[in-house]
């Protein structure tokens, strides 16, 4: 790769015919620039990463049902044949492209969470980094929480257990408030269905609205105030 | 059950029940009812089974019992047969729910809990409703079907938690459609897990989070302990 990045030796025009002679640059060698420079393995990773990124954008802005392989392979600028070198499948290259962008949005609210000790507080942190998602990666939270549903048995499961992870962590609230005995069943998940339900609105209104992050505060007391109680939540909502 | 819910107590499901064909001497409106309603189970049993995508205008007139060109003199496409379903359902299940709480008398937890009883057991006699209003509506990728599913939801924590007492917090928007995501979460797993006759199951429990939303939890937990 270092190569391509060649200084400029300058016009290769009276010297050569005098002096020593020096390599024309890379623009007169003739062939494209670049690409074959590459390494296998280099341009295959590229492609790859351009059709999952390809694959969401285009999801996101047509919907599931609507989006066929030639609009992706269009805005990935990638060939049929090349594609088929590097996924099964177009059922295979969406179930990637979710995955991928699943494990990218985990990452920073589990990150909010670790820094946390205390579980009010990891549910403000995960709640925070989840909207941040949401409204700096629009078209990634359309792809992954709403147009998703639209995207066959095995990416909803994908998208139920995103959802059961949230469940599981918001239930370990049962240990931290003095409300939580006697707390009804399914209360977890008919929070954070209710939670998903309502950002899946949002991003549904398409940016008609305030911004997400604007929700935090209502969308913590949804959460949390059912363990916590009401005055516990003002006061964690306050950013205490 | 008022006979208006025929789609979904059984007598008028598809093949259980049929028009002989050729003259059968039938008033000319009973015969139009009977097709729209079994169009309409169609619709019901096809989308509960396939889900909105795969439904085809094949499928429906096969769950039906008519003919192809019977659907077309009532609807043009697959999407109109739907919201026009879709429509019947939310309507009568709202006006029932709306009946059973009025006929609760005057505490407002006990309306609540009427009205969601009856929700519940109109759902629970037919799962299929379940399948084709709440599963098949965010999975179908259509935004028209997206929007009445939308208001459907927010008509049904509307009527849920009316005449609340003046001295209740009023929840906001946001925690009403929480609530009622929610709700419907409930209800799908419940259906998902095989579960769907007995969604009865599920009053004490919806109960509580809607008096919680309203009244804090406290009071609450108390009233869905008293009206229970």
């Amino acid at each position: 790769m270092g190569d391509l990045r060649r200084p400029n030796r300058g016009p290769a025009s009276a010297v050569a015919i005098v002096g020593p002679v020096s390599p024309l640059p890379d623009a007169f060698a003739g062939g494209a620039i670049g690409a074959g420079r590459l390494p296998k393995e280099v341009i295959a990773t590229r492609r790859r990463r351009r059709l999952l990124e390809a694959a969401v954008v285009v999801i996101a802005r047509r919907g599931y049902t609507a989006t066929t392989l030639d609009h992706i392979l269009g805005a990935a600028k990638v060939g049929v044949g090349t594609f088929y070198e590097l996924f099964e499948s177009k059922e295979d290259l969406l179930a990637r492209a979710h995955e991928h962008t699943l494990a990218a949005a985990r990452e920073p609210i589990v990150a909010a969470i670790a820094a946390e000790s205390d579980w009010g507080r990891q549910v403000r942190a995960a709640l925070a980094a989840l909207l941040a998602l949401i409204a700096e990666r629009p078209l990634q939270a359309r792809f992954a929480l709403v147009e998703v549903q639209g995207g066959g048995p095995e990416a909803l499961a994908r998208y139920e257990g995103m959802l059961a992870e949230a469940d599981h962590a918001l239930r370990r609230g049962r240990g931290a408030g003095a409300l939580a005995p006697g707390l009804p069943e399914g209360l977890e998940h008919s929070l954070v269905s209710g939670v998903a339900w309502v950002l899946q609105q949002r991003i549904l209104s398409g940016g008609r609205e305030a911004d997400v992050r604007t929700l935090a505060p209502q969308l913590l007391a949804i959460l949390a105030e059912p363990y916590l109680g009401e005055e516990q939540v003002r006061r964690l909502g306050a950013g205490d | 059950v008022t006979k208006r819910h025929k789609a979904g107590d059984g007598e008028s499901r598809p093949g259980l029940f049929r028009l002989p064909p050729g003259r059968h001497g039938l008033p000319r409106d009973y015969v139009v009812r009977n097709q729209r309603e079994r169009i309409t189970a169609g619709i019901v049993a096809s989308v509960a089974e396939h889900g909105y995508a795969a439904t085809t205008i094949t499928s429906i007139v096969a769950a039906a019992g008519v003919g192809r060109r019977t659907f077309y003199t009532y609807f043009s496409s697959k999407e109109e047969c739907y919201l026009d379903a879709f429509e019947q359902l939310s309507t009568h299940l709202i006006e029932d729910m709306r009946a059973a709480g009025k006929a609760a008398g005057p505490a407002w937890p006990a309306r609540v809990r009427a009205r969601l009883a009856v929700l519940l057991d109109l759902l629970a006699a037919n799962p299929d409703l379940v399948r084709f209003a709440l599963i098949a509506p965010p999975a179908a990728g259509e935004e028209t079907i997206a929007e009445h599913y939308r208001d459907f939801l927010l008509g049904l924590i509307g009527v849920l938690g009316q005449g609340a007492p003046s001295g209740s917090r009023k929840p906001g928007s946001l925690t009403q459609q929480a609530l009622v995501g929610g709700i419907a979460a409930l209800l799908v797993a419940k259906v998902k897990a095989g579960e769907g006759e007995r969604l009865r199951d599920l009053e004490p429990a919806i109960l509580e989070q809607v008096l919680t939303a309203y009244l804090g939890r406290d009071a609450a937990a108390r009233e869905a302990r008293e009206s229970a």
